[in-house]
């Protein structure tokens, strides 16, 4: 907490109130994850409003799309309500049809889908694939896989970022643009691209709107790590060769 | 194409995507058998195959392959689907 107050844009909010937000925030998302019924998941999806939910929609589905997003910031309602608005779409998640046991399936099944115009959804900063490198979010070093970049590079796709919301008393979505792979861009460049406009969305969340800040478990490990001058790392399911340290979060 | 040919156009896309031109598989190897066959070079090699023997696999066709033998069965199902 004390790490992430001294890098927020809200320091107009005292040391408390700003950790009071960060703890409702956090306890709400835990809630939701844990005793959400699927009735009170699908009244958060009602509750974001209609136009904005007909205008992603438009969006998403009018170009062959990968949307991305974190394991944090309401990742289960955020995941739910992208499968329920593109019931035909693919979520990569740890469970689930398109899950990372089998990678290769899971990913082929995406590429077919935004090949389709029907959009995926992705956290590249999950454990799922073989690790290929870090980033760097607030100093924190992170572990990721190529997945997603390979994803959007393979299928020309254009690359957004998926936010699940507070506002007022329910919920919004926000989608930010991201990279597109250039006609004839390698894959190494399109890759630091994607990874650059990654980490600055984690870096806006992290530093944003505490009321708008759950932390998960993930998360806490890999900036408790970082403070202790280590570097987290998921247990990856999918044929890594290296494992150091083990989460079973997702 | 027999089983064999078939074999050798896996093991020759996938030695130049593992940049390993003395890759050797047989119809028992498996992804985790080979050094740097991980997901995204499955879907590599899926690609590949579509592009050389012009045929498009479904996502449903390619879960769950567990060997390179069951990767031939399947290309050998798309080439009799296409005569």
């Amino acid at each position: 907490m004390d790490f992430l107050y001294s890098k927020t844009r809200y320091s107009s909010i005292s040391r408390g109130d700003w950790e009071e937000q960060v703890r409702t925030a956090t306890a709400l998302d835990e809630n939701i994850t844990r005793r959400g019924s699927a009735a009170l998941l699908k009244e958060i999806g009602h509750g974001v409003d209609r136009a904005i939910k007909a205008k992603i929609k438009r969006q998403l589905t009018s170009a062959p799309t990968l949307a991305v997003c974190y394991h944090g910031g309401f990742s289960v309602p955020r995941r739910k309500l992208f499968a329920r608005m593109f019931p035909e779409g693919v979520v990569i998640g740890a469970s689930g049809k398109h899950a990372a046991h089998d990678g290769a399936f899971a990913l082929f099944a995406a590429r077919e889908a935004v090949l389709g115009c029907r959009p995926a959804l992705m956290s590249p900063d999950g454990r799922f694939g073989r690790e290929a490198g870090t980033i760097n979010v607030l100093g924190a070093q992170l572990p990721v896989t190529e997945g997603a970049p390979f994803l959007a590079h393979t299928t020309n796709a254009a690359v957004v970022w998926f936010a699940l919301l507070r506002k007022e008393n329910g919920f919004t979505l926000e989608v930010s643009p991201g990279p597109q792979p250039d006609k004839g861009e390698r894959f190494s460049a399109f890759r630091d691209r994607f990874y650059r406009f990654y980490v600055d969305r984690l870096e806006e969340a992290f530093t944003g709107d505490p009321s708008n800040l759950p932390l998960s478990v993930n998360w806490k490990l890999t900036f408790g790590a970082m403070l202790a001058g280590k570097v987290y790392r998921q247990r990856r399911p999918t044929r890594s060769r290296d494992e150091t340290q083990h989460s079973d979060s997702d | 194409m027999t089983r064999q040919e078939i074999l050798a156009t896996i093991r020759d896309i996938l030695a130049d995507i593992l940049d390993n031109e003395s890759l050797q598989l047989t119809e028992s190897s498996t992804a985790e058998q080979v050094q740097d066959w991980d997901s995204i070079n499955q879907v590599k090699l899926l690609i590949g195959l579509e592009n050389e023997l012009n045929f498009r696999f479904s996502a449903s066709e390619v879960e769950g392959l567990k060997n390179v033998g069951a990767l031939i069965d399947l290309v050998q199902r798309k080439l009799l689907a296409q005569t």
